[in-house]
């Protein structure tokens, strides 16, 4: 059953071009040059309850644009929407009253209280019954290991601790949808890997739809069920990792520590980069058999040590971009 | 030397960019001037007996403040420098070959000039095209006394620096103190009445006016706006600019030893 | 209600987070007290010079300070969140209280409620409490009603200027200077006798503005100082007052149906 779906969405900004100089901004102030952007064209896709979506995009893509939209607080210029049965951004009270937020690079606590007053307040605005309140908020300080931090200032948390504090406080409320943009950014590895965890946990627990947007493409292979590769207001990919991966092609990474600085013959379909004596080869498994590659490493090098394994996925994104004309 | 200099240029440009914002300043001060001189005239108007000041004195010496109000020192005190000697802050500045009193003294004098280049000239434009205009000439800031100028353009440069000392001195305090707010609210409150800005000096009983004579506030407002509008004896006016240069090198010589015992402080707190 | 709850919790949690600081606090208070004392002594001085202002006594002229000080005193406790209306949208904050469930208005009403403000309120109440008991026998209960009354219509009157401050900033981005004539201004604009101003400017702060209806108007029917206006008018200028907050309110609520139409 689809919990969210987008039909033709489309959105314009329209920015006002700033005159440089004195004589610019004294023009700026009679008459402003617009300059229009197609934030989002045409957009149409849906999201099924309790799946994890994926949302990613090079920057200006559109994606806060979409996020803004199904959170309720920008209307779109055409097309529609609909979140849990709702029209977003009208009654806007009773849509967020449904869905969490978090946003990586901001936060919705309150800075100078312990974090567990921002919960409580959330409960009012919220209103959240007691008993409710205090069931999920005993669930996700076990899951986040919220414990001590509970009655620490926000001010005084380090990034991953207010990080796992800003998801329980857009989960207290018992959401059907949580929007989560860049929830991993500027985190430690063992911060990352528990907000991964409790991200997966809860969604199986509770069915929770996650729509997720992030540059970090560990955060989606570890938890996309599915993935939206949004470009300039389209979508130029939908469907999950290993979709993608075949898409792109067989790609394959080797990465050979060598010894020496004889240049090595180029392979041909084999890209190649060089730093301090690492070659990176990047080829497609299906047209390149892997030993021309070594045969010619080995011609003029010695091998110290190699690595092989898959295209790392932000590659393959970065390329499907660029077949885009990026 | 240099460095100073350079402090205080570099000031002057960063400030000047805020154009829009020193109009809007201008027309805020022009318009808690009409709202002093019509209290005045009220006040004037239902009064017999001679007044220490005429109406178009007290107008002029009216307009001097507004047109200085940039100059004063309660402008703009509640800073992110004041804010950061009392946080301790500061300490980075230490690390620099140059005296910390002389660093921030360089900066307020840069603002305050820079406040006067554009929010006082803007002001003074304005008043001078503005009032004509609406037929309002009559509560002009009429000229200067002519015969006095040359004390005056004295005096303006004494206020600039004294203004300067002062609001420099309470920044000093900083490092002691526990609340920057209270503390410029504090001083604003004091420098505003015993300069004149809120009553004009003429006005205070007598006790009263002995204090306000004596403290260094009047040397910023009341001084150079008497010498303006003429109503000052050339004795007084000469008393009035030792009074000035006085204060200015007590308040430095003050605000210098401050500096160095707070940084001493900080230094042994390990900033 | 539920908004007033919130607002309520909101008030607490500001509370709480600058009590954290208690001299700091302390401080504030008592220089924001003094500063207001300044500006009292300098009416003081210049009344022991005058004696009167355009018919009015001190101890008269005191019912006007008191209440335009107080009005706006008591509006500052509910708006300043509007005064930061500019930097939240600007820095993209304010998305934050979209996303709540609880109406934008009252969130900004409770954003910090300004403890050191109190310093005002207290001294714009002994400064009335001390007009009020000079004015001795003229001083009756309907009387009382009626400044109270006023009272009211004032701070909603000065509600509303902070709100269309804060309209006007969320639409430019900009905090505008010149709305200072209007929101500091506006208590030393009204704490005198509205008679000492030419009548053009009588005129727009009764109509535009209705600055002399929550202040002048009140004050001339409770010291029956008749001649102007018929003395029942006194009762019924501050609903102006509430008036202004309400266009002030739809002013806002305009400017963020349109901040959420074309986005940041």
């Amino acid at each position: 059953m689809s919990c969210i779906t987008v039909k033709h969405l489309s959105k314009t900004y329209r920015i006002a071009k700033r005159g440089r100089g004195v004589g610019g901004a004294l023009k700026g102030l009679v008459r402003r040059e617009k300059r229009e952007i197609h934030a989002l064209r045409d957009l149409s896709f849906s999201v099924e309850e309790g799946e994890i979506l994926g949302y990613i995009g090079p920057n200006g893509a559109g994606k806060s644009t979409t996020i803004k939209i199904m959170g309720g607080i920008m209307r779109p210029d055409g097309g529609e929407c609909t979140v849990a049965g709702r029209i977003p951004w009208k009654d806007r009270i009773a849509h967020v009253r449904g869905i969490g937020v978090v946003f990586g690079q901001r936060t919705q606590l309150w800075w100078d209280l312990p974090a567990v007053e921002s919960f409580r307040l959330l409960k009012t605005m919220y209103r959240v019954p007691e008993a409710r309140y205090r069931g999920n908020m005993e669930e996700l300080t076990s899951l986040l290991s919220l414990g001590p931090l509970l009655d620490t200032p926000v001010r005084q948390l380090s990034l991953g601790q207010r990080m796992r504090c800003e998801i329980a406080a857009s989960l207290l409320h018992g959401p059907e949808v949580l929007f989560l943009d860049e929830p991993t950014i500027g985190l430690d590895a063992n911060a990352k890997i528990a907000v991964r965890g409790f991200i997966r946990e809860y969604n199986r627990k509770r069915r929770l739809t996650v729509i997720l947007t992030t540059h970090d493409m560990d955060d989606i292979e570890e938890l996309s069920h599915r993935i939206l590769v949004l470009h300039e207001g389209e979508i130029i990919y939908q469907g999950d990792v290993a979709g993608l991966r075949r898409r792109a092609g067989e790609s394959r990474q080797l990465v050979i520590d060598t010894e020496g600085e004889a240049p090595i013959d180029a392979v041909p379909g084999v890209e190649a980069a060089e730093e301090d004596g690492r070659v990176t080869f990047r080829y497609d498994a299906a047209r390149t058999d892997v030993n021309a590659i070594i045969s010619a490493v080995t011609a003029s090098r010695r091998i110290v040590d190699l690595v092989s394994g898959s295209e790392p996925i932000e590659r393959i994104v970065a390329r499907v971009y660029r077949e885009r004309g990026a | 030397m240099r460095i100073y200099w350079a402090l205080f240029k570099t000031e002057l440009q960063s400030h000047l960019q805020y154009r829009i914002a020193a109009v809007a300043g201008a027309v805020t001060n022009i318009a808690f001037g009409f709202f002093r001189i019509f209290l005045l005239t009220a006040f004037y108007g239902a009064s017999q007996g001679k007044q220490p000041m005429s109406l178009s004195d007290l107008y002029s010496y009216v307009w001097f403040g507004q047109v200085l109000f940039g100059v004063l020192p309660v402008t703009g005190m509640l800073s992110s420098d004041s804010e950061e000697i009392r946080t301790g802050d500061v300490a980075y500045r230490l690390t620099r070959p140059v005296s910390l009193y002389g660093f921030y003294f360089a900066r307020v004098v840069g603002q305050k000039v820079t406040a006067l280049c554009s929010r006082s000239l803007i002001q003074v434009v304005l008043l001078l095209t503005l009032l004509p205009l609406l037929g309002l000439s009559r509560y002009g800031m009429g000229s200067p006394a002519w015969g006095f100028l040359p004390l005056l353009a004295l005096s303006l440069v004494l206020t600039i620096l004294l203004s300067a000392a002062i609001h420099t001195f309470v920044y000093m305090t900083g490092f002691w103190t526990v609340s920057t707010r209270g503390s410029s609210s504090l001083a604003y409150a004091v420098i505003s009445l015993f300069s004149g800005l809120l009553v004009p000096l003429a006005f205070f009983p007598g006790g009263l006016r002995t204090v306000a004579d004596v403290l260094p506030f009047r040397g910023v407002y009341d001084t150079p706006a008497r010498l303006y509008s003429g109503t000052m004896s050339p004795a007084e006016a000469l008393g009035g600019l030792g009074h000035q240069a006085l204060w200015l090198a007590v308040l430095v010589a003050l605000g210098v030893f401050l500096a160095r015992r707070g940084t001493a402080k900080l230094e042994v707190a390990g900033g | 209600m539920h908004a007033l709850s919130v607002y309520f919790e909101l008030v607490k949690a500001s509370l709480r987070s600058q009590m954290r600081y208690k001299l700091s606090l302390s401080f504030n208070v008592f220089g924001y007290f003094v500063v207001f004392w300044s500006e009292f002594i300098a009416v003081w001085i210049l009344f022991g010079h005058f004696g009167t202002l355009a018919g009015w006594t001190m101890e008269e002229v005191l019912v006007c300070y008191g209440l335009a000080h107080l009005s706006y005193s008591a509006s500052e406790f509910f708006t300043r969140g509007f005064e930061f209306l500019a930097p939240l949208t600007r820095k993209g904050d304010y998305d934050r209280y979209l996303l709540r469930p609880v109406d934008t208005a009252v969130q900004l009403a409770g954003y910090e409620f300004a403890l050191h403000r109190l310093g005002r309120v207290l001294q714009a109440g002994i400064v009335m409490a001390y007009g009020l008991a000079s004015l001795g026998a003229r001083v009756t209960p309907p009387g009382l009603l009626l400044l109270f009354w006023a009272f009211l219509g004032g701070s909603a009157m000065f509600c509303g200027t902070f709100i269309f401050q804060g309209a006007v900033g969320m639409k430019t981005l900009q905090n505008i200077e010149a709305f200072n004539i209007l929101t500091n201004g506006g208590p030393e604009m009204a704490q005198f006798p509205m008679s000492i101003y030419p009548r053009p400017l009588r005129l727009a702060f009764t109509f535009l503005v209705p600055l002399a209806g929550v202040v002048y108007y009140p004050s001339l029917t409770f010291l029956h100082k008749g001649g102007e206006i018929p003395p029942f008018l006194g009762w019924v200028t501050p609903l102006g007052g509430f008036a202004f907050l309400a266009v002030a309110l739809l002013a806002f609520k305009q400017v963020e149906k349109s901040y959420i139409s074309t986005g940041s």
